[in-house]
């Protein structure tokens, strides 16, 4: 065990030695064979290397069971023998452990040599040729093939001077890396050089051995790309030769070829050695040492110890960075192909090599090379599983997905006991996010190794992000327990427990980890890392409920604390948690000198001084109190807008009028925008609304009037009275009172044409008034007022999509999109960025327009970044632990887990269920027949006019694909081509053999993530009825019940499932009659169905709600569903409906009604769909055409569909924002007195 | 007039990005539509179109077209406006003072206009800046009355 040739961080599967001495006996000369193993190739040359003692010897096992069997075998391989499974021409020696077995027999009759086990295990011990003499069991042919060198010295005569060899050695470094640095695939910077040194060794040894074989140095040259200098050298002199004499020249030639390779590794590893220590990486000593010829160098025990654990170190670092190098690391264990374990035969030191090339070509990303140096192996040893699962994991990084998991599963097959195959495996699962089959196959890895550090990071990694806690703590643990040195498996260990609900454990953890630190701790550099820590031990104390000593551990700590805005946080927080809060709020006070605008401090201290209350009501003597504390800090607190913002959510009428006027004016003078959204919680209040309506209308006159707010003589600047109109539109629409809303924004419009706030308040007026497509063409006036506006546009697409633009104008919605997108690749790139409110809006839009697949495929896509989100985390199991940002990690964590109930996600599994709803109901040959015949002619037209701008828009993106590829081509070959999707309209999406089980899907995300929305439990009515799952189904209807009784979808599904299970035919198989029974014992516990009948509970549901349009609406649908003859009287109970006038202070801006225009679309399209009545529909249609004058939908005579409107879109935009509505300057021409009339000159 | 509070007003370019400032504000003030010349040659002039802005509102506007004449350089003022309720603020002049300063660095030789014969507090606002009525131009107007203008000149004395 002359060297230690280290390989690079990772290549080490081993663990290091256990700081117990005695326990590292058995697996540490294990380990150290491997590396021997390992180093042969570099240290050949002589026959005194223990490496090749045994070199040219062919042997055989007979007799021998595992494990003896394999120690027998490692050890053999281990001195450079070359071992077959059966005898055969090549043999040459047979290792027996008794007489008279088959082959002994066999050899014996070849005349082979055969020998004890003895020998060999001697020569291992003494690490010399032992005399074979007296081991021999039967003495036959030569037991060595005779080409092998036999301690012999002889100098070849140099052709060339050392120093010259060194020169190429240097020269061929370099030209390897600039070669190396010319790849597509090429390595990281740090570790070109050593790439480039062991690329040319391996060069190099391939000549010699081929040379050895008698094969020509050319066959090797052929193979390398790039071929060093002194191969060069050697081709040229085998070629001169040859024509003199054949054998005896290659013999003399290897001969060179190894003294040329020991000054080459000597020159390349001095070279990597000045790298190394350039890099200050403490790898140095192993590999200096490796790279270093001399063999006589001994390690003592001690150094090895201290050069593994410099590598295992080092291995953590360059594990613990979240790349996909932290992948490739752990197929480091492959090179311990030699393992003794392993079923598999461990490969010749040739392929020993090209295998480690393999792996090293895999972290390079080098693939190609991999993969050729994996062909080289099958090759020859066509069944060798590690390598088979090399080259598989290899394909896998090239896109050939299918290949590679034959092959992974192929190698895994051919050597199952190999935990390298296994890790690979899991790997390959990994790549793929299958984590749970990644799990399987680690957890087999470790079964074959169980200490191997690689593969159990690696599955602590997995089981982190499937949330497998009780198997991460395991895991957590046993990493701890192999490397209790290593501060980052404490904290793991310490995390994993936290993760795991045992604050209190990880707390121990801690404090354990804490005992073995020094006094001095943390450096200098480590003072951050070290105050996360601490932060983290405080607030796991605080989760565990221990406040005291939480606040005890904060205050040891404090000098050590660098966060110290954080410190005073959690101080306070523990300070009033422990009832301490007069020192709490003095804190909190001192917080909120550093900054006045939190609102979290505001909160601390009101919580403090016992006036805090969740519901934001209060007594009228703590409103006093309250009043006052914000007195005297808004005293204190000029420039706070915090102190003036909070007071305006508790105090009370006249109070309020006072404080909000105040909190109002110099905002209006200032002009803020977004003022109205700053108060518009203040508007689920009784009477603020009025409050505010009135003290805005006040300033409104008197700014007309004298220019000044009310009791104010002071001028304010004309922006102030836009504003104020600004304010009171918004404030209108948000009554619903959308004349006067309209009014006033239009005069703010006149006032001044160029604020664009004003067009896009206005188009939300329009939306909410009814009118889409006005609502987009103002977005999209409001757009071009500044093409530099991403939120406008944002705006303006989304506006486009609700008025369903999204392919019907070709200036519509996706090419608006696109404008704020980078070049090229255009929706795409809206995906790449997780533009999820883009995806929801024009899958709505699509739905709505009939486009199953389209809309499916875009709230699909929203369901597939939220997996990705969940997805991103997994970098940071590794990172947040190296990175100490512990707090913050947990905080993600604990955010993950709650991915799913996030809005965006609830709204794209409800729409995407209703979508594969639609596609349950209509059969999927029928549908596109059956839309075109119920529509219109006129819109039939639209239809197919849409289709027409579909094909063409199909095509463009064809020849568009078609070009980029092209040209992507013709950049220097370097395609960086993405996969192309398949399925760009979704059309395979809405082919799908089982909708309901699609739905399924979602529904079970909603049901977990979503439990108290109504809407989860409608679609789970609405799934499991189309299923005829009738118990899950009446599930979702109690809890329907549960959450919210009265609403009209609840009492619906109610009487829907009494209806369609009471009319199911008798019960004829046992289900069906256990499904029965159920139902028989559950109905009386429904309140509303006791000891009545459906139409009876139908009618009480009635009483309860009847001025209620959509209860009378449910009502009536119910009726007629119950009982199909009373569908006149259904109509007529809908039509009798009133529509109440909203009481309202200020009643000259017209009156705000009860009805919501949604409302009365659903009973539009109640009464044409499902009632089938059209003259009633139509006769609905003209009623709430009167109520909704704006709205496209009833026809309003303002909306847009009025011939005479100005966003009639058949008439052409406004390209230069001359909308008839805006009063034209013609008046003020005259009174202005910069007004400087001109025309152009081009004016005849 | 003119005992507004203070605030702040700025001179911004006028690029592709916010042309429609500019267009919407011509709109309401002028009653000519101007043509894609207008803007293209308001855009190409430079630092001789500028927006002003009232505390962050787009309220005027001058913008001008660059001539040479014999070698030198000449500027015309195409349209120069600010919004009525932003009146007798000073906007104007600092819309005009800017771009005089830019004449005098730029070596203009002369800046000119068209004014309609009957805009007299135009005329009276040009004549504060030094600028004098060179000729008129009967019948310059086609829609609007009176269809005359006078061209309103101030030379730049050339060093």
């Amino acid at each position: 065990m002359s060297q230690k040739r280290n390989l690079p961080s990772w290549i080490s599967s081993r663990d290091p030695p256990h700081p117990q001495p005695e326990s590292k006996k058995k697996p540490k000369d294990d380990a150290d064979d491997e590396h021997n193993i390992r180093n042969a190739p570099q240290s050949s040359s002589t026959t005194t290397d223990f490496s090749k003692l045994l070199e040219g010897v062919v042997f055989v096992l007979s007799g021998f069971v595992n494990p003896e069997r394999s120690t027998l075998r490692s050890q053999a391989l281990a001195m450079g023998a070359t071992y077959q499974p059966d005898w055969n021409s090549d043999s040459t020696l047979l290792i027996c452990a008794f007489p008279n077995t088959p082959k002994f027999r066999q050899v014996q009759s070849n005349s082979g040599t055969i020998v004890s086990k003895d020998w060999i295990a001697e020569c291992y011990t003494q690490k010399k040729l032992v005399d074979i003499e007296q081991y021999l069991l039967h003495a036959g042919k030569p037991w060595r093939k005779t080409s092998a060198p036999q301690n012999t010295t002889i100098r070849v005569e140099e052709p060339f001077s050392v120093t010259e060899v060194k020169k190429w050695a240097r020269d061929d470094l370099t030209e390897t890396i600039s070669w190396l640095e010319s790849q597509e695939e090429k390595p990281a910077p740090g570790e070109i050089k050593r790439i480039a040194a062991e690329g040319v060794l391996t060069c190099l040894q391939d000549a010699i051995d081929s040379l050895e074989q008698k094969k020509d140095v050319g066959s090797v040259t052929e193979l390398w790309s790039f071929v060093p200098r002194v191969v060069k050298e050697l081709g040229k002199m085998e070629s001169s030769s040859k024509t003199e004499n054949s054998t005896a020249s290659k013999d003399q030639l290897c001969k060179q070829a190894k003294s040329w390779k020991k000054i080459y590794e000597a020159e390349l590893a001095q070279k990597g050695d000045e790298e190394e220590e350039e890099a200050k990486s403490r790898r140095t000593s192993g590999v200096a040492s490796g790279y270093d010829s001399d063999e006589t160098v001994e390690m003592t025990e001690e150094e090895i110890e201290h050069a593994y654990r410099n590598v295992s170190v080092d291995k953590v670092e360059a594990n613990s960075t979240p790349s996909l190098s932290l992948s490739l690391s752990s197929a480091s264990s492959a090179s311990s192909l030699s393992c003794p374990r392993t079923m598999g035969a461990p490969l010749p030191p040739k392929e020993a090599n090209l295998f480690k090339l393999i792996v090293k070509s895999y972290e390079t990303k080098q693939y190609k090379k991999g993969l050729k140096a994996a062909d080289a192996i099958l090759k020859k040893f066509p069944s060798h599983g590690e390598t088979l699962s090399m080259k598989g994991l290899t394909l896998n990084c090239m896109d050939r997905k299918t290949e590679a998991y034959e092959l992974v599963r192929h190698g895994v097959k051919n050597d199952i006991k190999s935990h390298v195959c296994w890790h690979v495996y899991g790997l390959l699962y990994r790549s793929d996010r299958e984590y749970r089959e990644a799990i399987k196959c680690y957890r087999n890895a470790l079964r074959i190794d169980p200490d191997n550090l690689e593969i159990l990071r690696d599955l602590s990694l997995l089981q982190a992000q499937m949330r497998d806690l009780s198997g991460f703590v395991e895991t957590r643990q046993q990493l701890l327990t192999l490397k209790p040195n290593h501060r980052m498996n404490w904290i793991g260990f310490a995390v994993s427990q936290h993760l795991n609900a045992n604050a209190s454990k990880a707390v121990e953890i801690l404090e354990a980890f804490e005992g073995t630190l020094e006094d001095d701790y943390p450096p200098e550099n480590e003072l951050c890392e070290h105050t996360e820590m601490i932060m983290y031990k405080v607030s796991l104390l605080e989760e565990s409920g221990a406040f005291g000593k939480a606040l005890e551990e904060l205050h040891k700590n404090e000098p050590k604390i660098v966060d110290k805005l954080s410190y005073k946080e959690q101080e306070a927080y523990l300070l009033w948690k422990l009832g301490r809060p007069a020192e709490a709020s003095k804190l909190y006070r001192v917080l909120l000198s550093m900054n006045p605008d939190n609102y979290r401090y505001y909160e601390g201290l009101q919580k403090c001084l016992g006036l805090y209350s969740e519901s934001g009501q209060y007594s009228s003597d703590r409103i006093e109190k309250l009043n006052a504390l914000y007195q005297s800090l808004s005293e204190q607190y000029t420039r706070s807008s915090a102190v003036k913002r909070i007071p305006l959510d508790f105090l009370q009428d006249e109070r309020f009028k006072e404080a909000v006027a105040k909190y109002i004016k110099p905002l209006l003078t200032k002009g803020v925008p977004s003022l109205f959204s700053d108060l518009c919680s203040l508007y689920d209040h009784p009477r603020k609304p009025d409050i505010l309506e009135q003290l805005v209308v006040e300033m409104e006159h008197s700014i007309r009037t004298t220019g000044s707010y009310p009791g104010s003589d002071v001028k304010e600047p004309p922006s102030t009275l836009l504003w104020t109109l600004f304010f009171l539109a918004q404030h209108y629409d948000k009554r619903g009172q959308y004349d006067a809303a309209l009014g006033k924004i239009d005069e703010a419009i006149a006032h001044t044409p160029t604020v664009i706030d004003l067009y896009s308040v206005k188009s939300r007026i329009m939306k909410h008034a009814g009118d889409l497509t006005a609502a987009a063409a103002l977005a999209d006036e409001a757009r071009c007022m500044d093409l530099a506006d991403r939120y406008i546009n944002s705006e303006c697409v989304k506006r486009m999509l609700q008025a369903d633009q999204v392919y019907i104008s070709v200036t519509s919605a996706e090419k608006t999109a696109v404008l704020f997108t980078k070049e090229g690749d255009q929706l795409n790139s809206l995906h790449d960025m997780q533009c999820m409110w883009y995806d929801l809006a024009s899958g709505d839009s699509y739905f709505r327009q009939g486009d199953l697949g389209r809309a499916l495929k875009r709230f699909l896509a929203v369901e597939k970044h939220y997996s990705d989100i969940s997805e991103d985390q997994f970098d940071f199991h590794s990172y947040c632990l190296r990175k100490m940002t512990l707090r913050s990690y947990v905080g993600m964590l604990k955010f993950e887990d709650r991915l799913h109930s996030f809005p965006y996600f609830h709204k794209a599994a409800i729409r995407a269920i209703r979508c594969y709803l639609k596609l349950h109901d209509t059969p999927k040959s029928t549908a596109e027949e059956d839309e075109m015949s119920k529509l219109a002619p006129a819109q039939k037209k639209k239809m197919k006019k849409q289709k027409k701008a579909e094909a063409r828009a199909k095509k463009e993106a064809e020849t568009k694909i078609e070009e980029s590829t092209a040209s992507g081509v013709s950049k220097s070959g370097k395609r960086n081509v993405k996969p192309v999707d398949p399925d760009p309209h979704g059309e395979k999406l809405i082919q799908v053999e089982d909708p309901m089980a699609e739905a399924s899907k979602y529904l079970r995300l909603l049901q977990k993530h979503s439990p108290n929305s109504l809407e989860t439990h409608l679609l789970s009515f609405e799934v499991n009825m189309r299923k005829e799952k009738f118990l899950l189904a009446f599930q979702a209807v109690k809890q329907l019940l549960k959450l919210d009784a009265e609403n009209p979808d609840s009492h619906r599904s109610l009487v829907k499932f009494f209806l369609k299970t009471g009319s199911t035919s008798a019960p004829t198989t046992e289900a069906e009659k256990l499904r029965c029974s159920v139902l028989e014992a559950e109905r009386p516990s429904i309140s509303q169905l006791q000891n009545k009948s459906l139409v009876e509970a139908n009618k009480e549901f009635l009483g309860r709600h009847e001025d209620s349009l959509v209860h009378r609406a449910a009502y009536a649908e119910m009726l007629c569903l119950l009982d199909p003859s009373k569908k006149t009287e259904a109509i007529k109970l809908i039509e009798d409906s009133t529509n109440k006038v909203v009481q309202q202070t200020n009643g000259a801006h017209g009156l705000a009604r009860e009805w919501k225009l949604k409302d009365c679309i659903a009973v539009h399209k109640l009464l044409e769909t499902v009632f089938l009545d059209s003259e009633a529909a139509s006769r609905w249609k003209s009623r709430c055409a009167e109520y909704f004058p704006f709205s496209t939908h009833f026809e309003g005579k303002r909306s847009s569909v009025m011939p005479d409107s100005v966003y009639n879109s058949s008439l052409k935009s406004n390209e230069n924002g001359d909308t008839p509505n805006h009063p034209m300057g013609q008046t003020e021409l005259n009174d202005g007195q910069l007004e400087a009339f001109k025309s152009l000159t081009v004016s005849t | 007039m003119g005992t507004g509070r203070e605030a702040s007003v700025s001179l911004d370019g006028v690029r592709d990005k916010n042309m429609m400032q500019l267009k919407k504000l011509n709109t309401v003030l002028f009653p000519v539509r101007y043509n894609d010349k207008y803007y293209a040659d308001a855009i190409s002039s430079g630092e001789f179109t500028k927006l002003a802005y009232y505390s962050d509102i787009c309220v005027g506007a001058i913008a001008c077209r660059l001539e040479t004449k014999g070698g030198t350089m000449r500027v015309y003022i195409m349209t120069l406006g600010v919004l009525a309720p932003y009146r007798g603020i000073g906007i104007g002049s600092k819309l005009l003072n800017h771009v005089l300063d830019m004449c005098t660095k730029q070596n203009v030789s002369e800046i000119y206009l068209h004014v309609q014969t009957n805009n007299e507090a135009a005329i009276k606002f040009y004549k504060k800046f030094g600028f004098e009525i060179t000729d008129t131009i009967p019948d310059y107007y086609i829609n609007i009355e009176p269809r005359d203008c006078y061209v309103v000149t101030k030379s730049f004395a050339q060093i």
